[in-house]
C-alpha cells in the first residue's frame, strides 16, 4: 500500500517529463520552455525513486510523527470520499443554481452527515449560508451568482 | 522624520484601527480553532482586503497573523491538539501543565512572551530592512537565483520529518509552479486547454483547497472519539505568570532573537523558529526535565520565538519580494494588488505606508494581551458550539474565498482538485508547506535562472561571475552536500535513531 | 469531462437568461457591470473604477466594477465576448489583448467586441544606468546598429510583450536587426529597471512611471519615448521621430468595450456617456495621479485606429520569428 504512491510519483515524473520534452524550441532565448519543467519531472523522479527504496528497507524508514494520525482508517476514507463528492456536486451546480442554493444544500448536508439530525442541520445550514452571503455579497460587493 | 508622521496619520484612521479589531478578531477565532491556521486566516481575509486602503490591507494580515499565532497555542494546551502548525512543538508540554491545573500560568506565559517577541520582531523589521534594502540594490536575477534556492533548500533541511518528503514537496510545488505561460515567450505549459490557467494557477484557490480541504475531512468524520480530555483555566491568567516570565527573562530575549533571525531567512517561517528555539532551548537547559519550571521554560522560549519570526519574515518580503515563509506570500500578493510593490525601492516608493505596517506591528502585539485573553475566557463558549456546524460554516467561506479570488467559479474547481491533491500527499506524509512555498517560488526560480542564462549566452557557470552571487552558491552547495550526506548515511543504514522533538 | 458539463450547464443557464432579456432601449435601464480583466488595485482597474462612477453620477443606474482576472487577461475578455449584449455589461479592453492572438492563445481581439471609447496609449521608454556611457538616444541606437550583439536588452516581462513590441519595431525601422539584440525577460518593467542599477543589463525598457522610484534616487534615466506622443511628466524627453527620425509606433492604447451585438442605438448612447465622462477634469485629473496620459481617437477613426495598431503588432513580431 505504502508503495503506491512512490509509484504514482514517478509515473507522474514521467509523463511530466515526456510533455516538457514536447514543447517547441525557443529561437529567441538560450532556455527552452521545456527545459525547467524537465529538470523538475527528473527530480520528482529522483525523490519517488528514493522514497521507494525506503520502503524496501525497513531502517531508514523515517519515524512516523504521531500528530498526523497516519494510520486513515476505513472512517478517514470515507468522509473524504463523501466530502470531495459533495464538493464536485456543488463546483458543477454553483455556476447554474447560484450561491445560496446549491452552498445551502451543501451545508445541510454537510451538518446532516454529521449530526445526523434533520432539524438542526436544516436551520445550521441555512443560517451559516445567509450569514455568509450577508457578509459578502452585502458588505464587501462580491459577485456572487 | 516626514515619512515618520505620515505613516501615524495613515495608521490613525478609523478604518485602519477597525480593521485592526475586526482582524484580530478574526485571527484569535482562527487560530484558537484546531486546523484553522494564520494561513488560512489570511486567506480567508484576502477578499476583504480588495476593498479595502493599502494600510488597511497591511494591517488586516499583520494582526490576523499575530493573532492567529498566539491564539494556537490556546487550544494546545486545553485540549492537547495545537492550533497553529507552530505551536506544535510545545503542545504536550502545555497540556501536561493544563492537566495539573496549571494552564493559566502556561497560557499567560505563552501570551506575554508572544507580545514581547512580536514586538522584538517588529524592531527587527525596522532597523534591518532599510539597510538591506540598499544592498539588494545591487542584486541582479543570478543573486536572486541563488537567495530563492537557498530559500527553498532550507525548507528541506529544518522543516522537520524526512528530507526526501520535503523534497518532494518542494518538487512538487514548483511543477505546480510552471503550469501557464512559459517565462520566457508564450509558450503554453500543462494547461490542459484552459485559458483560465494561462497566467498560472490561481494560488488563493489553490491554497485554500490544499490546506482546508484536508483539514476538513479529519474534522468531519462523524464525532465517536468525545473521550478526550478537556482542560479549564483557572486562576489569574496574567498575574499569575508574570514572575515566571521574568525567571525565564535571558532564555526568552535569546529566542526571540533567534526566532527574528530565522524569519529573515527566506523559506524558514514561525514553525521552523519554533522548533529550533525548543529544540536549542531542550539541549541547552540547566534545569531537570519534567518539572514545572522546565516544561514553562520550552513554551516561554518557543513562543516568543514564532512571534518574532513574523516581523522578521516580512525583511525579505518587502525589501526582495521574496516571502520569508507561506504567510508573507500571501502578503506580497496583497501588496502587489494594493500597488505597493516589494522590492529594494519600496522605502522611497511606499516610505510612510511601510512605517506605518511597522507601526501596526506594534499595535498588534499590545493589543495581542487583552485580545488573548478573552480569547481564553470565550474558550469555553466556543466549545459549546455543536461540532457539526463547523464544518458547513468553514467549507461556504472557503467556496466563497475561492470564488471570489479571481470572481471566477473556475476558483471553484481548483479548489476542488486542490483539495484532493491536498488530501493525498497528506495522507502519504508530506508536508504541505513545502509545497506551498515551491508553487510560489517556483516562477520567480524559473525567471531568475531564465533571465541570466539569457545573459551569459547559456552558460550555466555566468551564474558564478558575480561575487555576492557566489558567496551565496556557496552557501548552497553546503547546504547541498549536507543534505546528500545525511541521505546516503540514511540509505546505508548507520542510522541513528532521529526522533522528533518534543514528543 | 469537467469541459462538457460546464459546457452543458452553461446552455442551461443560457436558455433561462434569454427568456429574461430586456428590450434596453433606453440605456440603463438596470444595474451595468463593467468587467475589468485585470486584478484589483492596478492602473487599468482603477481608470475603469473611475469611469464607472462617472457613468453612475450621470446616468442614475450604478455601475458595478467586476475584476474577472486570470489568463493574463484573456479570462476577462472572454466574459466580455460571451455576455449578454443587451447592454447590462461593458468592459475595459487594450491592445495588450489583441496581442494574443498573435501568439495563438486565443482567436479574440477588439473585432469581437463593439467598440466605445478609448482613453489613454501608453508608451515606453527606453532606460540606462545613471553612469551608462550613452546621453542621447541616437548614440545608444548607433552603437547598437554597429554590433548588435554586444549590449543586453532587459524587456521587462516575456518576448513578444507589447513593450518588446515598440522597441522591435522602431529598431527594424532604424535599420537594426531586432532578433540579434541578446534579450533578457524578467518578472516585469519594474524588475527590469532593477537589473539595470544593479549593473546586469546594458538597457531596460519600462514606462516613466514604472521607473519612478528609480530615476529618483539617481540610478537610472530615460533616453526616449518608444513612440510619438510626449509624456505628460517628462515633456523634455524625444520622440522616436525627433531623436532617431523614425515614423513607426506602437502603443498600448485602453478602451471601453461593450459585447459584439449590443443594439447600435444602445452603443450610441454609451459612446455619449463615454465622451462626456472623457471631457471631465476629474477623470484627466485621475488619470496623470496614476501617470496615465489621456489620450483619445474620435469616434469614426477607431476602427482605422485599432487595425493600423494591430497591423504594427504583427510586423514587430514577425521581425522577431513570433509570426510566421
Amino acid at each position: 500500500m505504502e508503495r503506491v504512491f512512490p509509484i504514482a510519483l514517478i509515473c507522474a515524473g514521467a509523463m511530466a517529463f515526456y510533455t516538457a520534452r514536447s514543447y517547441p524550441k525557443s529561437m529567441f532565448s538560450p532556455v527552452d520552455p521545456g527545459t525547467f519543467p524537465s529538470l523538475l519531472a527528473a527530480g520528482v523522479m529522483v525523490c519517488g525513486l528514493l522514497l521507494l527504496i525506503g520502503t524496501f528497507r525497513k531502517t531508514a524508514q523515517p519515524v512516523a510523527d504521531e500528530d498526523a494520525s497516519a494510520n486513515m482508517g476505513m472512517s478517514e476514507f470515507m468522509t473524504g470520499v463523501a466530502l470531495i463528492g459533495v464538493l464536485i456536486l456543488l463546483a458543477l451546480s454553483f455556476d447554474v443554481l447560484g450561491f445560496i442554493e446549491s452552498c445551502g444544500a451543501v451545508a445541510v448536508a454537510l451538518a446532516y452527515l454529521q449530526s445526523r439530525r434533520i432539524i438542526a442541520s436544516i436551520v445550521t445550514g441555512v443560517l451559516v449560508v445567509a450569514v455568509v452571503y450577508v457578509v459578502f455579497k452585502t458588505l464587501l460587493a462580491v459577485p456572487l451568482p | 522624520m516626514e515619512t515618520l508622521v505620515a505613516a501615524v496619520g495613515l495608521v490613525f484612521t478609523s478604518e485602519v484601527l477597525l480593521t485592526v479589531i475586526a482582524s484580530s478578531f478574526l485571527g484569535i477565532v482562527m487560530g484558537a480553532i484546531p486546523g484553522l491556521t494564520a494561513l488560512m486566516a489570511l486567506a480567508l481575509i484576502l477578499p476583504f482586503t480588495f476593498y479595502m486602503s493599502p494600510v488597511a490591507a497591511a494591517a488586516a494580515m499583520v494582526s490576523a497573523s499575530a493573532m492567529a499565532m498566539t491564539a494556537g497555542d490556546i487550544p494546545g494546551a486545553l485540549m492537547r491538539v495545537p492550533g497553529t502548525p507552530a505551536s506544535a512543538a510545545y503542545t504536550m508540554d502545555s497540556y501536561t501543565l493544563g492537566l495539573e491545573g496549571k494552564a493559566h500560568r502556561a497560557l499567560g506565559v505563552g501570551i506575554i512572551v508572544s507580545a514581547f517577541g512580536g514586538i522584538l520582531g517588529a524592531i527587527y523589521l525596522m532597523l534591518i530592512a532599510p539597510t538591506l534594502a540598499e544592498v539588494a540594490f545591487y542584486f541582479s536575477s543570478d543573486e536572486y537565483f541563488w537567495l530563492t534556492l537557498l530559500g527553498l533548500s532550507c525548507t528541506t533541511l529544518i522543516g522537520g520529518g524526512s528530507t526526501i518528503r520535503s523534497a518532494i514537496a518542494v518538487f512538487i510545488g514548483l511543477g505546480l509552479g510552471t503550469v501557464g505561460l512559459s517565462v520566457e515567450g508564450g509558450v503554453p505549459r500543462f494547461t490542459g486547454g484552459y485559458t483560465e490557467l494561462l497566467g498560472g494557477i490561481p494560488l488563493i484557490p489553490a491554497l485554500i483547497g490544499l490546506f482546508a480541504v484536508p483539514e476538513l475531512i479529519k474534522m468531519a468524520r462523524p464525532v465517536a472519539d468525545n473521550a478526550a480530555r478537556i482542560v479549564k483555566v483557572k486562576g489569574r491568567l496574567f498575574l499569575d505568570s508574570i514572575a515566571d516570565v521574568w525567571r525565564y527573562k535571558r532564555g526568552i530575549l535569546a529566542s526571540s532573537n533567534l526566532g527574528a533571525v530565522i524569519g529573515v531567512v527566506p523559506g524558514a517561517g514561525s514553525d521552523v523558529a519554533a522548533w529550533i528555539t525548543y529544540g536549542l532551548s531542550r539541549r541547552f537547559t540547566k534545569l531537570k526535565p519534567e518539572t514545572t519550571e522546565w516544561r514553562l521554560q520550552g513554551v516561554a522560549n518557543a513562543s516568543a520565538a514564532n512571534n518574532a519570526a513574523l516581523g522578521g519574515a516580512w525583511v525579505p518580503a518587502l525589501v526582495f519580494g521574496i516571502p520569508g515563509d507561506t504567510l508573507t506570500a500571501l502578503v506580497i500578493s496583497v501588496l502587489y494588488v494594493q500597488g505597493i510593490r516589494p522590492g529594494p525601492s519600496i522605502f522611497t516608493e511606499s516610505g510612510p505606508e511601510v512605517f506605518a505596517i511597522f507601526i501596526i506591528f506594534i499595535l498588534a502585539n499590545i493589543l495581542l494581551l487583552p485580545m488573548a485573553w478573552m480569547c481564553v475566557r470565550a474558550m469555553n463558549l466556543l466549545m459549546q458550539v455543536p461540532r457539526y456546524a463547523i464544518v458547513p460554516m468553514i467549507l461556504t467561506v472557503c467556496v466563497v474565498g475561492a470564488y471570489a479570488a479571481d470572481n471566477d467559479s473556475f476558483g471553484i474547481w481548483v479548489m476542488v482538485v486542490f483539495g484532493i491533491l491536498g488530501w493525498i500527499l497528506e495522507s502519504n506524509k508530506i508536508p504541505l508547506g513545502p509545497v506551498v512555498l515551491g508553487f510560489i517560488l517556483g516562477r520567480p526560480l524559473e525567471q531568475y535562472f531564465v533571465a541570466s542564462l539569457q545573459k551569459y549566452g547559456g552558460d550555466p557557470f555566468g551564474l558564478l561571475t558575480r561575487p555576492t552571487a557566489t558567496a551565496l552558491a556557496v552557501c548552497v552547495g553546503i547546504l547541498w552536500s549536507f543534505q546528500i550526506f545525511s541521505l546516503v548515511r540514511n540509505l546505508i543504514g548507520t542510522r541513528r535513531s532521529i526522533k522528533p522533538q518534543g514528543e | 469531462m469537467l469541459r462538457g458539463c460546464k459546457a452543458l450547464l452553461g446552455a442551461i443557464t443560457l436558455a433561462v437568461g434569454l427568456s429574461g432579456a430586456a428590450k434596453a432601449a433606453d440605456w440603463p435601464s438596470g444595474p451595468v457591470e463593467v468587467i475589468v480583466p485585470y486584478a484589483a488595485g492596478g492602473g487599468t482597474d482603477a481608470t475603469a473604477r473611475f469611469l464607472a462612477q462617472v457613468f453612475q453620477e450621470k446616468l442614475n443606474q450604478p455601475f458595478n466594477v467586476v475584476n474577472r482576472t486570470g489568463g493574463g487577461g484573456i479570462v476577462g475578455l472572454e466574459a466580455l465576448v460571451n455576455a449578454k449584449a443587451d447592454g447590462s455589461v461593458i468592459g475595459v479592453t487594450s491592445a495588450d489583448l489583441s496581442t494574443f492572438k498573435w501568439f495563438g492563445q486565443t482567436t479574440l481581439t477588439y473585432r469581437d467586441v463593439a467598440m466605445v471609447g478609448i482613453y489613454n496609449m501608453a508608451f515606453p521608454t527606453l532606460m540606462v544606468a545613471e553612469d551608462s556611457p550613452f546621453k542621447t538616444a541616437k548614440e545608444a541606437f548607433d552603437a547598437i546598429k554597429a554590433d548588435p550583439k554586444k549590449y543586453k536588452l532587459h524587456i521587462g516581462s516575456s518576448i513578444g510583450n507589447s513593450y518588446h513590441i515598440s522597441f522591435v519595431g522602431i529598431a527594424a525601422a532604424y535599420g537594426i536587426n531586432p532578433a540579434e539584440v541578446p534579450t533578457v525577460t524578467g518578472t516585469g518593467a519594474v524588475n527590469g529597471v532593477q537589473e539595470l542599477a544593479a549593473g546586469a543589463v546594458d538597457f531596460s525598457l519600462a514606462a516613466l512611471a514604472e521607473a519612478d522610484a528609480l530615476m529618483r534616487s539617481g540610478k537610472v534615466r530615460p533616453l526616449l519615448v518608444l513612440g510619438q506622443e510626449k509624456a505628460s511628466a517628462m515633456p523634455d524627453l524625444p520622440t522616436a521621430k525627433e531623436a532617431l527620425d523614425v515614423d513607426w509606433q506602437f502603443g498600448v492604447w485602453r478602451g471601453v468595450a461593450a459585447p459584439k451585438n449590443t443594439d447600435p442605438a444602445v452603443l450610441e448612447k454609451m459612446r455619449t456617456a463615454f465622451a462626456e465622462a472623457y471631457a471631465t477634469d476629474q477623470f484627466k485629473q485621475l488619470m496623470s495621479a496614476q501617470g496615465f496620459d489621456v489620450f483619445t481617437v474620435p469616434q469614426d477613426q477607431i476602427e482605422a485606429f485599432v487595425d493600423k495598431s494591430e497591423a504594427a503588432a504583427g510586423e514587430a513580431l514577425k521581425q522577431i520569428g513570433v509570426v510566421k
